[in-house]
């Protein structure tokens, strides 16, 4: 996994390559704590991002709280469709702003 | 130091020493009071009595009634009243007087001589003078001294004429008629000065000396007695507080009394604690490290017990468990599936228990396992093994074993038998012990002939091999199990799941021996074959598997290994993305939670439903992730955490899902369609 970091303004913008599961969890977690401490308009790029397991949900869950409790937002775009309908399945799509 | 400071014993003794002390002074000063008083009175009383009686020696009480009666005060009056006067001056009298004092009730009084001190505040009556004094006390003495003739001495204190002793005697005539009284008074108001002077001077002196005397005791005390009572106190203390350290200041008391051995007793006290502790800690850390090491010798036994059972031929099934008495066992079990048509199935049960009984067993077991797979016969395996380890036992550990090797094609089983309980045979209707003639025990003798029996099964047949823990666990009347009750127990089971057949028997040991302890390992192995025909064709499924170490980083060889078998079915990317994202939800559970060793993964792909099946197999801690709760998935954000979440996307995903417990392990299975 690779995480690609795009400042603009005031969003930041963080593009995530490869697979979110419980052995990349750890350092996606580590960037997106660190990017929620630096934007309130986080942008999450899932263009090339394969799948995601539940242990990469619990970064998105708690990076989502993060934000919603600072008064910021989180958004995640070009998730394809197999992420998607992990989203879909979990009710995670109720709780992230996805694009 | 205040006195709130001071310790509470210096204050009860400095208390009852003050009391002790006021008691004694009272009782002295009483006792002095009285003796001085005593020795005043009684030199008064002498000396007034001769004054007074000096003095009558010098009347003449014959003329007495010619004074009163004349009135005049001749010569001879005057010469006496002259004498008495000389008494008064030379003995500091009061006064002095000699009247007549009549009956019956003596208050009339005539005075006759009545000469008093010069510059004094007394009066001195005339001749003649005559007064009624009514003072009953006077006039009962004045009674005495006529009527009985006796002299008679009072003592009058703090009146208003002062304090003064006065003597009354009687006055008689030539015919020693009693006619009158002379009374001599004279003033004790020196002797009341000097008693008070006394009194004030005793009090002073005794409270000085007493006070005096308390401090020097106090201090004596409090240095003798109270400061090493307080040394061992705080020394003490200070041990239980202060974490158990002696305190070598005990041993600065030198005095050669009680006390100084009180603290070195407790000073000794202190280094045997102290030591005792240590020594306690000591074996307690020694007691756990064996524990640890003998939780680490268990789970290797474990560990080293097959676990794979064959489940996916069909043509057998079988099921073994081992209970050891101790943490770890001398029991052994093992079956080896030698080639793709022969099974071999050993149980044994070394001599003694424990540690050394385990890592005999180990050996053995190893043995037997690699002579099996050099595809010896059965006897061959027995006297290569027994002949091997005879030369290096020299401890006198042996074995009781026995080995079968089946062929699975024809049903023919080959046995050995070294000195171990039969095995149960369940042959269609019939069942009885596989009873031959047993060899001698395995690691016993060198040069040992181990002979070979054979017997056929039959689909259906059933083969049961146990330890004697089976056969002789206690009950609380040191019954035993039993031959009887086994074969009774294996005639009435259905005996079509090997699984179900252990854990039938090991409830009716536990039944059977109640709340006395295990003594014995309890080892089981239930066979049932099922037939050449009942395999399942190999042909039709696809079978792959992989064993690996239960550890996060093997996870990415599990992934591609999975996907590389996917890959050869030219499986679609949605269905491996998603058994992917299942794997990793699966393992990482595994590996998280279960505390296993390994991890065997095996995957078919079945062919006529394209349908991949992944089984989980590990030997970590029971846990079915299947019972847990589904998370609530419409909780806003604030309420929503991540657990659960894992297994809900795989029951989601999959298009199948099961747990099972089987041989000790967790076998999770998914499947999934992989053209859906």
């Amino acid at each position: 996994m690779q995480i690609t970091k795009f400042e603009n303004g005031e969003s930041l913008t963080l593009a995530v390559e490869g697979i979110i599961d419980s052995t990349t969890a750890p350092d996606f977690e580590t960037e997106m704590i660190d990017a929620c401490g630096k934007t309130k308009d986080l942008v999450v790029n899932f263009a090339k991002v394969d799948f995601i397991s539940s242990a990469g949900l619990r970064v998105l869950l708690l990076a989502q709280k993060k934000l919603t409790a600072a008064a910021g937002k989180m958004t995640l775009v070009n998730v394809n469709d197999d992420v998607r309908e992990v989203f879909e399945l979990t009710g995670f799509v109720n709780v992230l702003n996805i694009a | 130091m205040k006195l709130k400071k001071l310790p509470v014993i210096t204050k009860k003794i400095v208390a009852v020493s003050l009391v002790t002390g006021l008691v004694l002074c009272s009782i002295i000063f009483l006792a002095g009071y009285w003796s001085f008083s005593k020795q005043f009175e009684t030199q008064y009383n002498a000396s007034i009595r001769a004054i007074a009686s000096a003095a009558r020696e010098c009347l003449r009480p014959d003329d007495f009634a010619r004074y009163l009666e004349s009135g005049e005060k001749d010569d001879a009056y005057m010469q006496t009243f002259s004498i008495l006067q000389d008494f008064v001056d030379k003995f500091d009298l009061n006064l002095l007087y000699v009247s007549k004092v009549e009956p019956p009730d003596y208050t009339r009084i005539t005075y006759i001589f009545n000469p008093v001190r010069k510059g004094g505040r007394w009066t001195e009556y005339p001749l003649g003078y005559s007064e009624t004094y009514v003072e009953p006390e006077y006039n009962s003495s004045a009674k005495h001294v006529i009527e009985s003739g006796e002299p008679f001495v009072r003592h009058t204190e703090k009146t208003r004429s002062g304090s003064h002793i006065t003597a009354m005697y009687p006055v008689m005539d030539s015919s020693g008629k009693t006619i009158a009284i002379i009374g001599v008074q004279r003033s004790i108001q020196n002797y009341v000065s000097a008693r008070y002077n006394f009194v004030n001077f005793v009090v002073t002196t005794e409270i000085v000396f007493a006070l005096l005397s308390l401090l020097l005791f106090s201090s004596f005390f409090n240095r003798r007695f109270i400061d090493p009572i307080m040394l061992v106190t705080r020394e003490a203390n200070q041990f239980v507080s202060g974490g158990g350290e002696p305190s070598d200041k005990l041993l600065s008391l030198k005095s050669k009394d009680e006390l100084a051995t009180l603290a070195q007793s407790v000073h000794r006290m202190e280094m045997d604690v102290k030591k005792h502790i240590e020594d306690l800690s000591r074996v307690t850390s020694e007691k756990e490290r064996i524990e640890t090491e003998l939780g680490v010798a268990s789970r290797i036994q474990v560990a080293m017990l097959p676990r794979v059972t064959f489940s996916e031929r069909g043509d057998f099934d079988l099921f073994a468990m081992m209970t050891p008495a101790k943490e770890v066992g001398g029991d052994l079990y093992d079956y080896i599936l030698v080639d793709d048509d022969h099974l071999l199935l050993v149980v044994g049960d070394v001599s003694g228990k424990g540690i050394p009984a385990a890592l005999f067993m180990v050996v053995v077991k190893t043995l037997i396992h690699s002579y099996a797979e050099q595809k010896m016969s059965p006897s061959e395996i027995f006297e290569t093994t027994n002949d091997l380890i005879c030369k290096g036992n020299s401890l006198g550990y042996f074995v009781t074993c026995w080995l079968g090797i089946l062929t699975l094609s024809t049903g023919e089983l080959r046995f050995v038998n070294a000195g171990h309980n039969p095995p149960v045979l369940i042959h269609g209707n019939e069942t009885s012990f596989l009873a031959t003639k047993p060899n001698f025990v395995l690691c016993g003798m060198e040069n040992q002939k181990y002979r070979e029996h054979v017997v056929t099964l039959a689909a259906g047949d059933s083969l049961f091999l146990y330890t004697d823990g089976v056969t002789e666990a206690n009950n609380e009347k040191h019954e035993l199990f039993g031959d009887k009750r086994l074969i009774q127990l294996m005639s009435e089971l259905p005996g079509e799941n090997p699984e179900e057949t252990c854990k039938r028997v090991m409830d009716k040991i536990n039944a059977f021996v109640g709340d006395t302890p295990q003594f014995d390992d309890i080892t089981m192995l239930s066979f049932r074959y099922n037939g050449k025909e009942a395999a399942l064709k190999p042909e039709a499924r696809e079978r792959h598997e992989k064993t690996m170490e239960a550890k996060p980083e093997n996870q990415v060889a599990f992934s591609s290994f999975i996907e590389e078998v996917l890959d050869k079915h030219q499986c679609p990317q949605r269905p491996k993305t998603q058994i992917l994202v299942a794997l990793d939800e699966i393992y990482s559970n595994i590996v998280k939670f279960s505390g296993a060793d390994h991890v065997t993964i095996s995957m078919d792909i079945i062919e006529e439903s394209f349908t991949a099946r992944v089984t989980f197999v590990d030997n970590g801690t029971p846990f079915d992730p299947l019972k847990a709760d589904d998370p609530d998935i419409t909780l806003p954000v604030e309420e929503r955490d991540a657990g659960g979440l894992g297994v809900f996307i795989v029951k989601k995903t999959m298009d199948g899902v099961s747990y099972n417990r089987k041989n000790n392990c967790n076998v999770f299975t998914i499947e999934k369609k992989l053209n859906g």
